[in-house]
């Protein structure tokens, strides 16, 4: 009997309870998808790993990770964890991982560290946060997968610091000639890298110059030092010809010390860190015109009169060339469509652009990259000496 | 109050006609007339001779003021009595139709609003440059709809045979609806510029906006009534009814921008807008009634146990609105879209039990009086399941011909799941109390009064059962993306508990006219003896 009202009580407790407004509810999600990126490491990338327990003998050290987000924690496995002594080339095992949810903190203890010796540590991409989002190792925000987004951090102990590896690729830090106008008929091009490269592999197999019609330019390798190397034209350039520096990444390689992981040895060419597929690193420049007409032409001013805006070119403009689609003036309501007047006189160009209908507001205007000087060259709005670049359109607020 | 409604509608067993007689209802329900009779089936063999009625009866709401033309505009027709040897029937049949002109909110000319369909066309002449000649016009032209279009169709159909032993079925059909078009959401706006100098629009605008609004509820419902006996017949009626409820919203809207109408440089935005939303109930009701009645010479006493179930159930119950953008930008391109879904499932569903019973007693041949009770209890539940997800995207592409950093696209969504129930439980016990005496030999004078209490248990609760919070991200045209949440700060549960009790008493009176053998005149709310505005009549032909 007594098991019966036993049974009864809770299933009457269970039918007569009512609505309680103040229950817990359920997330159906935990958050935002954004790639996991470690914050810091402890100790800093290439320094010294201390021992903190002296009384006992070897090294017992603790590496510190903290992350950005939770971690799953399912993920924090030593096999997804690789320490590296890149002193010995052999990978440390037998360490001990241990996370603190709330400091979002992950401990890697070892009892006792070989001495004198240089660590690689590599968090793989198989971590991920609570969101399933895997580690964005070079932190740019995009998924590049594995091996390539695993984070990377070296340390040392005792006198190992001369076996640190580096953690990141080579990249391009300076260039010449610049992406301009107005270059030598057959100038240096100079390529300065961010380390000390694999120079067998700076040869003009990977690093191009082409013409606009994409055809390869010979060219001759007229210096190299670990950092830099430089090219000439065998030939002296076209006069006033656009040419193009191609950099094929995939070729060019760093001089980095074995046990460096090889992914980091290519040409990091957009610099956001190694990917799978790098592109090639391409700029390109004009040569100088001998006779004076390479100069693209600029807006001068853009200034209110009556009933419209009045442009002016700082050189003669091709007067087929201007119409109301290229030259735009917007207000407050939007559009204001108008009437072009061009004309050139002495050595500029004119545009007086009158509205058709009244204005509300500030004044914006816009001349596109497209409208060309009398000698065919098209508008140069950043000043670089090139006209009708994707960002040469002409734009000014509020007039 | 609210709540009080929302009982009553689901519980009400309201006719589309007027479910008492002019009689009964001036004497607290204590006296019964001839068409009360009717409507249960079963008592149809009751009626003596025969009935017609006619919208003179006021049988549709009571409501109608004859004396000052005021009336629900219904066509009503009905009647009873014996149509074959042992044979009964009862009928009434209602119809209305009306299609309401209504405010647009546009004036004429002369200041008079435009009712129904209307258009207005204004245009401005403007000299702009103030050189004394005009150079620019502006043409505006605005439409609106405003319109009530009412529907009704009810009809009561009862048939029975027998004396002593009387079996009746009666068909009760109601069909109301009611499309409504606001003029505040049924519109189509446009507007020109246009320069006279060269002739040619510099702006055009048309904002477009067609909404659909409709009520429907419909009711069939079939009753047996069987009365057994002469001196105390006993009665047993058993229904069962269909019934529907439906509320629908569709809107469609779109509104675009030119800035620069026929020119080679695009200018412009373009919005549409869609919304539907639909909540259907359907389900059944069972009323059951055992019943008895003590005939003696001068009192009669009646005694029922009425007993209803209800059973509403929502069918595919849903809302979606979408609204999709797309507009030039200084500089680049940016389309939108903004999607909201919702469903919608629940229940309606509980039952009355109703104790009821009657005496009167004539007291003289003049003098008639009657009391009876009433207690009645009523428990409904109402629970709605609301799961609503929103979706959007926003895409900007600067128009320079390459993918870089600046252009972006934008996608978020979000979800929450709603659970509102509302339990009530109502007890009332009322006391009525009638009398009828004759003044002189064909008026009759009748007065009544009910004193009513009611106890309200109404719990009201609203609860969040999860959400997915807002979740953005953007990915832009280099290949990065970024993600973010939104901070949740929700009311995420409510409970109400409202358990008022009313005590009304209400007070009735009425004058019951016999002319002749063929005509009977009742009325009521004749308090103003010389002004007959609010008077009410009900004429019914016996012969």
């Amino acid at each position: 009997m007594r098991r019966v009202i036993l049974l009864i009580i809770p299933a009457i407790l269970f039918v007569s309870c009512p609505e309680n407004p103040l229950e817990e509810f359920p997330l159906t999600e935990t958050g935002a998808g954004n790639l996991l990126v470690v914050t810091s490491a402890t100790p800093n990338n290439g320094q010294e790993l201390k021992d903190d327990d002296p009384n006992t003998s070897g090294i017992q050290a603790t590496v510190t990770i903290n992350f950005d987000d939770y971690v799953d924690e399912a993920t924090l496995t030593t096999s997804n964890i690789e320490i590296l002594n890149t002193t010995t080339g052999s990978s440390l095992t037998g360490f001990e991982i241990s996370y603190n949810a709330d400091a979002r903190n992950l401990y890697i203890r070892y009892e006792d560290w070989p001495d004198d010796a240089a660590y690689l540590l590599t968090l793989k991409t198989a971590i991920t946060n609570t969101f399933g989002s895997p580690l964005d190792g070079d932190g740019d925000n995009i998924d590049d997968g594995s091996p390539y987004d695993g984070f990377l951090t070296t340390f040392y102990t005792g006198a190992g610091s001369g076996d640190l590896v580096p953690i990141s690729p080579p990249t391009v830090t300076d260039a010449t000639p610049p992406q301009e106008n107005n270059q030598d008929h057959l100038p240096t091009i100079t390529i300065t890298f961010s380390t000390t490269m694999d120079t067998t592999t700076l040869t003009t197999s990977s690093i191009n110059l082409l013409d606009s019609d994409s055809n390869s330019i010979s060219i001759q390798r007229t210096g190299v030092s670990p950092t830099q190397v430089s090219f000439q034209p065998t030939d002296s350039l076209d006069n006033f010809e656009k040419y193009y520096v191609v950099i094929k990444s995939s070729q060019v390689k760093a001089s980095y010390p074995s046990n460096t992981p090889s992914y980091l040895f290519i040409l990091d060419s957009d610099q956001d860190g190694p990917e799978a597929d790098e592109p090639d690193s391409v700029w390109y420049f004009y040569t100088d015109d001998t006779t004076g007409n390479d100069e693209p032409p600029h807006v001068s001013s853009a200034t209110k009169i009556t009933g419209g805006v009045k442009f002016t070119f700082d050189q003669r403009m091709d007067k087929t060339s201007i119409n109301t689609s290229r030259v735009r003036v917007y207000d407050e309501i939007g559009y204001i469509p108008g009437k072009l007047v061009v004309y050139n006189d002495g050595n500029n160009g004119f545009c007086e652009y009158y509205f058709s209908r009244s204005t509300q507001g500030n004044i914006d205007v816009f001349v596109s990259k497209e409208v060309t000087s009398e000698d065919k060259l098209k508008l140069d709005s950043n000043n670089n000496g090139i006209g009708g670049e994707f960002d040469d359109d002409y734009w000014d607020y509020n007039i | 109050m609210r709540y009080l409604c929302i009982v009553l509608v689901a519980t009400s067993l309201a006719f589309g006609y007027l479910p008492n007689s002019f009689r009964n209802l001036s004497t607290a329900g204590i006296f019964d007339d001839d068409y009360d009779l009717m409507l249960d089936p079963g008592r149809i063999p009751e009626i003596e001779g025969y009935r017609l009625y006619t919208n003179l009866s006021n049988l549709v709401t009571g409501l109608e003021r004859p004396f000052i033309n005021k009336s629900v505009d219904y066509f009503l027709v009905g009647g009873s009595g014996e149509f074959m040897k042992g044979r009964y029937g009862g009928v009434v049949f209602d119809n209305f139709s009306m299609k309401d002109a209504l405010p647009t909110g546009l004036l004429t000319r002369q200041g008079d609003t435009i009712y129904g369909d209307g258009e207005v066309a204004n245009t401005e002449w403007l000299d702009t440059d103030g050189d004394g000649s005009y150079d620019y016009v502006v043409n505006n032209k605005e439409f609106r709809s405003a319109w009530d279009h009412s529907q009704g169709l009810n009809f009561y159909l009862g048939f029975a045979f027998g004396k002593e032993n009387r079996l009746g079925f009666g068909i009760i059909h109601e069909d109301d609806r009611l499309q409504t078009f606001d003029p505040l959401v049924n519109y189509r706006i446009e507007r020109r510029e246009s320069t006279m100098v060269d002739e040619r629009y510099t702006y055009l605008l048309g904002d477009t906006l067609d909404t659909k609004d409709q009520i429907g509820n419909s009711r069939n419902t079939f009753i047996f009534s069987g009365w057994f006996g002469e001196k105390s017949p006993f009665n047993l009626s058993i229904g069962f009814g269909y019934l529907t409820q439906d509320s629908l919203t569709e809107a469609a809207g779109y509104y675009r921008e030119d800035r620069n109408p026929g020119g080679d440089t695009l200018d412009y935005v373009k919005i549409a807008t869609s919304d539907t939303f639909n909540i259907p109930y359907s389900g059944f009701e069972i009323p059951l009634r055992v019943g008895i009645r003590k005939r003696r010479a001068t009192s009669e006493s009646e005694y029922y146990l009425g007993f209803r179930y209800l059973s509403l159930s929502i069918g595919d119950g849903r809302r979606y609105s979408v609204i999709t953008t797309d507009s030039t930008c200084r500089p680049g391109m940016v389309t939108t879209f903004d999607s909201v879904a919702s469903t919608y499932t629940g229940s309606r569903s509980g039952y009355n039990l109703q104790f009821q019973t009657e005496h009167t007693f004539t007291i003289s041949e003049r003098f008639s009086f009657g009391l009876g009770l009433t207690i009645s209890y009523s428990s409904i539940t109402d629970e709605l399941f609301d799961s609503t997800t929103s979706n959007g995207s926003y895409v900007y592409d600067d128009g320079d011909g390459v993918s870089t950093a600046n252009d972006s696209t934008v996608t978020y969504s979000e979800m929450e799941n709603w659970k509102k129930k509302i339990t009530s439980m109502i007890n009332s016990f009322s006391i009525p109390v009638g009398m009828e005496f004759k003044v002189i030999n064909p008026i009759t004078f009748r007065l009544g009064a009910r004193h009513t209490t009611t106890y309200y248990d109404i719990v009201t609760t609203e609860n969040l059962k999860g959400f997915s919070p807002k979740k953005t991200r953007v990915e832009y045209g280099d290949g990065s993306y970024y993600e973010t949440i939104d901070d949740k700060q929700t009311q995420s549960g409510t409970k109400e508990e409202y358990t008022p009790t009313v005590h009304e008493t209400d007070y009735y009176y009425g004058i019951g006219i016999v002319i002749g053998k063929n005509l009977q005149i009742d009325l009521m709310y004749f308090n103003n003896l010389v002004n007959l505005a609010n008077w009410r009549l009900s004429a019914t032909i016996k012969f």
